[in-house]
């Protein structure tokens, strides 16, 4: 087996593990950041879901250090490019030398033969007897020359293989080095983003008591037997009904609801969990809904839309802080919190939780992510925020919505959208950041097609600057990548490659020194410190 | 709700562009504790390390390009950084636009502060306008109002040929509005807050803010003014607004 080949088995456990790249290799082997985020834009454009669910090998710290290992990967695999050619000239050297030595050894023999008996051509040496070999059919002189011409090519090409080897072995600790971060800069146990807030807040209608009468009258109605079924029995149903009393509501409000809820084709499940959300704000608005904003609500929707919110949100009422969604869509019935329950909806199996609080500057409660995505091995779960923009405003003086002004728009970009991005990344550290926003709104307003550009090309620039990933949905659609700030994680070290590592470098050593430590020639041959004189 | 924007109608277009007046403002802004950032800077957030009051390196690079032209728009982020919690005032937002309709807002996440009890909000509304007044008086603007998304209408050159017609949520009338309305008739009309600034202007808050149940409203404010109120500012897009003939998505 030659040196080269000697050479690559021991680096073959080293070289393998990186050969999980090759897709990446030639993006990362550049020094731009850009190309990893050329790479990430075209992932999540491939695949929206990425973009909720980022992977950590390409995006933050993890994605930072894979360029910085390539980069220590490309100069490793330039000095073993290097170190094979110069490996691949000693293995040639080697070649020359065996034939040089077989072949002066079998004219020495043949020599020896012919001059076996005579007194002054007993002892052979290289010089003496250089002319006798001659004469055996051999070129002594160049040949000689060019055995010790070799033999210095051979040392220098030792050295400079030694150099090269250390160098390749400081490269190689500097990869060890790298991947030991790069798996510590993994996600070990990605839990659901961290919400400061510690403790629910209890809304104030929990104390009171239940107007008997009140209840009374439900009881002759039979709701709590008529909704049970299903996950609620009828003691958990006969509890909501009390709590929605004790919250203000009468039971003739709570009977009309629930028949209206009926009339249009919510069933049993569908009602009973309406209900439930109804009285599960325990976010900033504790005290909200009121009774008042709730008998107003269900006034104002109807038929269909109804039936949509009612069964849009029992589907997603098991996710915690659903309720709180509820409140905000009964308290303002604002278009972006029905655009927000939409979404959530259709994406429901991948969100982990819906409006989150956390303490404002002053120390109280406020809002914070509207939709925190699960996260999985090697991905986190993005923090994700809808809007549904009409870029419109209401004109009393004409009765009419109005389209924004420029500025009203570059404003609203800068000193609201932006602002919000850089919250939730200081609050939700590491975490990726994404700005969905509702296309059918999107691809229509403004209704100036060339202002409608103008305002998306800004958006887009503002918001990724800002680091957040913009998309547009339904469909899911990736418009721009934000850049991922540097997550901090504690994983183990991976023990497998560096040890790998350390072997090859071991492997290494063991073939340019023979294990003894210290470079050594072929055996047998002194390099002379000049070569003899030209004859 | 969608932020609370209060716009700042300064005398003159020029001023936009000034550096004497934005310099001005960061003064009066850095000695209220404000730290003023650029807005792509980290963001200070409930547990961030209390930064020092001051214009950052960045944000004195964009006042510059701005001011030399080479930037059409400056926005700004305002963190308080008292350390004192019960005097801390509110972050918030702002930029300039020289060639845009004639103001400047100031923008504060109504999802970050009016949120939760009445009390707590009305806490930090109160905290607000003792910042929206300093600034006023640093700038002396002809007219501050909050603006809202459900309607008012007012621009620069009503402010100019003094036509406002709507009273807003909180309005800050220059001297020369003042006139125009009749001090006498600001100073007695019912009003949650009212205050005289120094340079002739008042400040006229007509209904508590954020209260459930106020017991002075905006209308009657409005009718002992002449004016009509302006829409509810902590409403923003509410799903009736659709284009006639087209059906609702739900």
């Amino acid at each position: 087996m030659s040196a080269l080949d000697t050479l690559i088995n021991w680096l073959a456990p080293f070289l393998d593990p990186m050969n999980g790249f090759p897709n990446y290799a030639d993006e990362i082997n550049t020094i731009h950041n850009g190309s990893l985020q050329k790479f990430r834009e075209q992932q999540y454009k491939l695949d929206p879901n990425q973009a909720l669910q980022q992977n950590v090998i390409i995006s933050g710290s993890f994605a930072n250090n894979i360029q910085m290992t390539g980069d220590d990967f490309t100069k490793t695999a330039a000095d073993l490019s290097e170190f094979i050619n110069e490996a691949n000239k000693l293995a040639e050297v080697s070649e020359d030398f065996a034939e040089a030595v077989g072949k002066i050894m079998a004219a020495l023999e043949e020599a020896g033969a012919q001059l076996e008996g005579e007194e002054a051509l007993t002892e052979i040496t290289a010089d003496v007897d250089i002319a006798a070999v001659a004469e055996g059919g051999f070129n002594p002189i160049a040949d000689v020359l060019g055995l010790i011409l070799t033999i210095v090519d051979g040392a220098l090409l030792i050295n400079t293989l030694k150099n090269l080897a250390q160098e390749i072995q400081t490269d190689i600790k500097h990869l060890q080095q790298d991947l030991a971060v790069l798996a510590n800069s993994a996600v070990p146990d990605p839990g659901p983003a961290p919400q400061p807030i510690q403790d629910p807040r209890t809304p104030g209608w929990m104390n009171k008591p239940v107007d008997q009468a009140q209840l009374q009258e439900l009881n002759t109605l039979g709701w709590d037997t008529k909704l049970a079924g299903g996950p609620y029995t009828g003691q958990d149903v006969q509890a909501i009904l009390e709590n929605l009393l004790r919250m203000g509501l009468s039971a003739s409000d709570i009977n009309t609801i629930i028949t209206q809820m009926q009339a249009v084709g919510c069933n049993n499940e569908q009602i009973v969990a309406f209900l439930k959300g109804l009285l599960s704000s325990d976010g900033a608005y504790p005290n909200s809904p009121t009774p008042q904003s709730i008998t107003k609500w269900f006034n104002d929707h109807k038929g269909k839309s109804l039936y949509n919110i009612v069964a849009q949100y029992a589907a997603i009422a098991g996710i915690q802080g659903a309720g709180r969604l509820l409140e905000r869509i009964i308290a303002t019935n604002n278009t972006g919190y029905y655009y927000e329950l939409k979404w959530i909806y259709e994406h429901r199996d991948m969100v982990a939780r819906i409006e989150d609080i956390a303490p404002n500057r002053l120390g109280n409660p406020s809002q914070a992510g509207d939709v925190i995505m699960k996260s999985k091995q090697y991905a986190l779960g993005a923090v994700v925020d809808t809007k549904s923009l009409a870029w419109m405003v209401y004109d009393k003086e004409t009765e009419k919505y109005r389209p924004m002004t420029e500025q009203e728009m570059l404003s609203f970009i800068s000193d609201k959208l932006v602002p919000q991005v850089k919250r939730d990344e200081s609050l939700y550290r590491g975490y990726p950041i994404v700005y969905v926003f509702d296309s059918s709104k999107w691809n229509s307003y403004p209704a100036d097609a060339a202002l409608r550009k103008q305002i998306q090309q800004e958006l887009i620039k503002q918001l990724t600057t800002a680091g957040a990933t913009v998309m547009t949905s339904p469909p899911d659609q990736v418009l721009g990548v934000g850049q991922t700030p540097q997550p901090t994680t504690s994983a183990g070290p991976n023990e497998t490659l560096p040890q790998m590592l350390e072997n090859g470098v071991d492997g290494l050593r063991k073939v340019l020194t023979g294990g003894s430590g210290t470079p050594q020639l072929p055996p047998g041959q002194i390099p002379p410190l000049e070569l003899p004189p030209a004859s | 709700m969608e932020n609370m924007w209060l716009r700042f109608y300064l005398r003159t277009v020029e001023e936009f562009r000034d550096r004497e007046a934005i310099q001005r403002l960061f003064v009066v802004l850095l000695s209220l504790h404000y730290r003023l950032q650029g807005i792509y800077e980290p963001a200070l957030v409930w547990d961030s390390r209390l930064l020092p009051a001051v214009v950052t390196p960045v944000l004195q690079h964009e006042l510059e390009e701005y001011l030399a032209g080479h930037t059409r728009r400056l926005a700004i982020s305002a963190y308080n950084v008292d350390p004192d919690l019960a005097t801390r005032n509110l972050d918030f937002s702002m930029s300039f636009q020289a060639d845009g309709d004639g103001y400047f807002p100031i923008s504060i996440a109504t999802d970050e502060y009016f949120v939760g009890d009445e009390d707590v909000m009305q806490d930090a509304y109160l905290r607000l306008l003792e910042m929206v007044k300093k600034v006023y008086l640093c700038l002396h603007p002809l007219y501050v109002h909050e603006f809202s998304w459900q309607g008012g209408g007012v621009d620069r050159a009503k402010v100019l040929n003094k036509e406002i017609r709507y009273l807003y949520g909180t309005n800050i009338f220059g001297p020369e509005l003042v006139e125009w309305i009749g001090r006498e008739r600001l100073l007695h009309a019912p009003a949650w807050r009212r205050e005289d600034l120094d340079d002739g202007g008042i400040l006229f808050v007509p209904s508590e803010r954020f209260a459930q149940q106020p017991l002075i409203t905006i209308d009657a404010a409005a009718q002992a003014l002449g004016m009509e109120p302006a829409g509810d500012p902590d409403v923003f897009f509410v799903d009736e607004y659709e284009e006639e003939g087209e059906e609702s998505e739900e």
